[in-house]
């Protein structure tokens, strides 16, 4: 069934934000949230890739032939990336040295490829590219609230102001990999639990249960 | 029709596809090259700034840079130069940024990308490390000791500050000072070790040890000594007495490393050798261990072939003395060494001498007795073994003589030696009979 593309928007915020609920992009989540400001960086970066792809996948969707879609879907994200990468070099370097490694690494962030597969190359440009906003969106705000859990507890500051007094030593095992396995598994917790207090009750396994089943191509055929 | 459907044109697509892009690809890369260029300056000359106080901007020079050169740039307003320079330390070469003010004195230093070990030779990367070197200049900054337990990394992080040194000389045109490597010509070691002997007679020793007697004062001793530079050795003089106590020993030529192992040759390490007879509890100098070694090994050698030079060879021993003044005893060493007597030995109350002389291949040991007739003569070095009792009865003719001017003809090797050496006794006893009393 097609939403309203205000609906298509909202619905990678909070319905199927693709952090805590379709779990994907973790690598990123884990590694880039010690720190609220480079989470935030790395969710405009992520972002930015996504709503490109998206628009060029749905723009390209009746030339791009079945059996060659993946290495095409991969070509174009690998050139956004790049291009993405040139200009944050360029014009926001101290983010490019935080985000280092990761920020080629968006590549292979499954939410890009993910989402072409899923709604760009079924939909229609202006569709997929609220699609795109609205994920990135998620991711942003799933990794911003993830990183400021982090620095807050984990440092005493927040965007490096300090926020607990000096005196008080931080957990400092918040800002390091085991912190973050943590906060993630509470938040998708947090995150399950409202939904569920709302009615929207999942069901327990098969394409039902699957929040992507709307828009899956397999869901048709009764399964992954 | 299949196959154009099932191969060609998904293939064309995914070549289009690339080929857009990559021509997407290479527009941003044009267009971003000069931004991020820019920015990898602004963050470089802001790293220049932290070494050179009070600087405002800076402009890189065209410099032929020696060995070991990075860049060289200058600072706009006068206040100096930041060179970067390269360097081999323990774990890889690492680069070091250089602040030297206008007035040639080093302002700061920066020790970048290195791999030293931590705790040893990562400690020159600290900050506490480089503030030593504040204000120096290219004569002594070496002065600035190493870090114990780091002679590489130390060795390298002076032979790049040298290297900063060179291309600021360079750039700046100002003269820039070589310090002293402390070393000496032979003819004034030699007039330092001993300054009343006037002649100073060379002869060839084992070991590569060239050496020099001293009037009959002593040895000067001169050989190479290997330390850190393997290639360019030093080369040392050792002054000997004829007991074989170490006067002094002095640098001739000096290669180590600037500011390390150059120390070997001040006098803070070479005076632990003077008064010694042995290389023990000799203490090497911090951070030049090799170099430090290598000196003590050759004063050691130059030890051992001591009994070996000319003028030493057997000592006069109980056994000898009896035999050449029977019934004396309480003997001692004369106060002053003789010219052309290997040792001169005095009997208690003064009631005669001994006096043994070399002369060829034999060494020989007289007797005299206060008046200076010669009361035993005994040959100490005799090179036939088997002629030795012949020749030591040729020997005994001169007892009771006062010179050796009767000397019989004869048939024996080495005979004009044993009389030559017996004259030479004679001379000596002339000369020492003084300390007879």
């Amino acid at each position: 069934m097609k939403q309203s593309n205000w609906k298509v928007l909202l619905n990678g915020i909070i319905k199927e934000n693709p952090v805590l609920i379709l779990v994907l992009g973790t690598c990123p989540t884990l590694a880039l949230t010690s720190l609220a400001v480079n989470a935030v960086g790395m969710g405009i970066a992520a972002t930015l890739v996504l709503l490109c792809s998206n628009m060029a996948i749905s723009l390209l969707k009746n030339i791009i032939p079945d059996k060659v879609r993946i290495p095409c879907y991969i070509v174009l994200i690998a050139g956004f990336v790049t291009i993405v990468g040139f200009l944050v070099q360029a014009y926001a370097p101290s983010i490019y040295d935080a985000l280092g490694l990761y920020l080629p690494l968006i590549v292979v962030n499954c939410i890009i490829l993910g989402r072409a597969e899923m709604f760009a190359n079924k939909n229609t440009v202006l569709a997929s590219a609220c699609d795109a906003i609205g994920m990135g969106l998620g991711f942003t705000l799933a990794l911003l609230v993830m990183g400021s859990i982090r620095e807050i507890l984990g440092a005493g500051t927040w965007f490096g102001i300090q926020i607990i007094p000096e005196s008080v030593t931080p957990m400092s095992i918040m800002t390091q990999p085991p912190g973050g396995f943590f906060v993630f598994g509470v938040l998708i917790a947090l995150v399950n639990f409202i939904l569920a207090r709302k009615g929207k009750k999942r069901k327990v396994s098969g394409c039902g249960g699957c929040p992507s089943a709307e828009h899956c191509a397999k869901a048709s055929e009764g399964g992954c | 029709m299949k196959l154009t459907k099932e191969f060609l044109i998904p293939v064309a697509v995914l070549t289009v596809i690339c080929l857009v892009v990559s021509a997407a690809l290479a527009f941003t890369y044009q267009a971003t090259a000069p931004v991020i260029e820019e920015a990898k300056n602004a963050k470089a000359n802001e790293a220049r700034a932290v070494v050179l106080e009070g600087a405002s901007g800076f402009e890189k020079m065209d410099v032929t840079m020696p060995e070991g050169g990075v860049d060289c740039y200058k600072e706009t307003s006068g206040a100096g130069y930041v060179i970067t320079v390269t360097t081999n330390g323990y774990g890889g070469a690492f680069n070091m940024m250089v602040g030297i003010k206008a007035d040639g004195t080093i302002s700061g230093i920066q020790m970048m990308d290195h791999q030293e070990t931590p705790g040893f030779g990562a400690k020159l990367a600290e900050e506490s490390y480089a503030a030593g070197y504040r204000g120096k200049s290219s004569a002594d900054f070496s002065d600035v000791a190493g870090v114990a337990g780091a002679t590489i990394t130390s060795g390298a992080y002076k032979k790049g500050l040298g290297t900063a040194f060179e291309i600021y000389g360079a750039a700046s045109g100002n003269a820039v000072e070589v310090p002293a490597s402390g070393a000496m010509t032979l003819e004034d070691a030699q007039a330092q070790l001993f300054p009343d002997a006037t002649e100073f007679t060379e002869f060839a020793a084992e070991e590569e040890i060239t050496g020099y007697q001293a009037d009959g004062l002593g040895y000067v001793a001169v050989r190479k000594a290997v330390g850190y530079h393997t290639e360019e050795p030093m080369k040392i003089a050792v002054g000997l007495d004829q007991n074989g106590v170490i006067l002094g020993v002095i640098m001739l030529e000096n290669h180590e490393t600037q500011g390390l192992g150059t120390q070997v040759g001040d006098a803070a390490y070479l005076d632990q050798y003077t008064g010694k007879d042995s290389v023990d509890g000799i203490t090497a100098v911090a951070g030049a261990t090799v170099s430090s070694d290598g000196v003590k090994g050759a004063v050691r050698r130059i030890l051992e072939q001591f009994p070996s030079f000319p003028g030493q060879g057997v000592k006069l021993d109980e056994e000898s003395l009896a035999a050449i003044l029977p019934g004396a005893s309480g003997f001692e060493e004369a106060a002053q060494p003789y010219e052309g007597a290997d040792q001169v030995m005095f009997a208690s109350v003064r009631s005669g001498a001994a006096v043994s002389v070399t002369s060829g291949e034999v060494q020989a040991a007289v007797g005299f007795d206060q008046s200076g007739v010669i009361t035993g003569v005994t040959l100490l070095s005799y090179p036939d073994a088997a002629a030795l009792d012949a020749a030591q009865e040729y020997a005994s003719q001169f007892v009771g003589q006062t010179s050796a001017d009767a000397a019989a003809a004869s048939e024996i090797a080495h005979a004009d030696s044993i009389r030559d050496a017996v004259a030479g006794a004679v001379s000596v006893f002339e000369a020492a009979k003084g300390e007879l009393g």
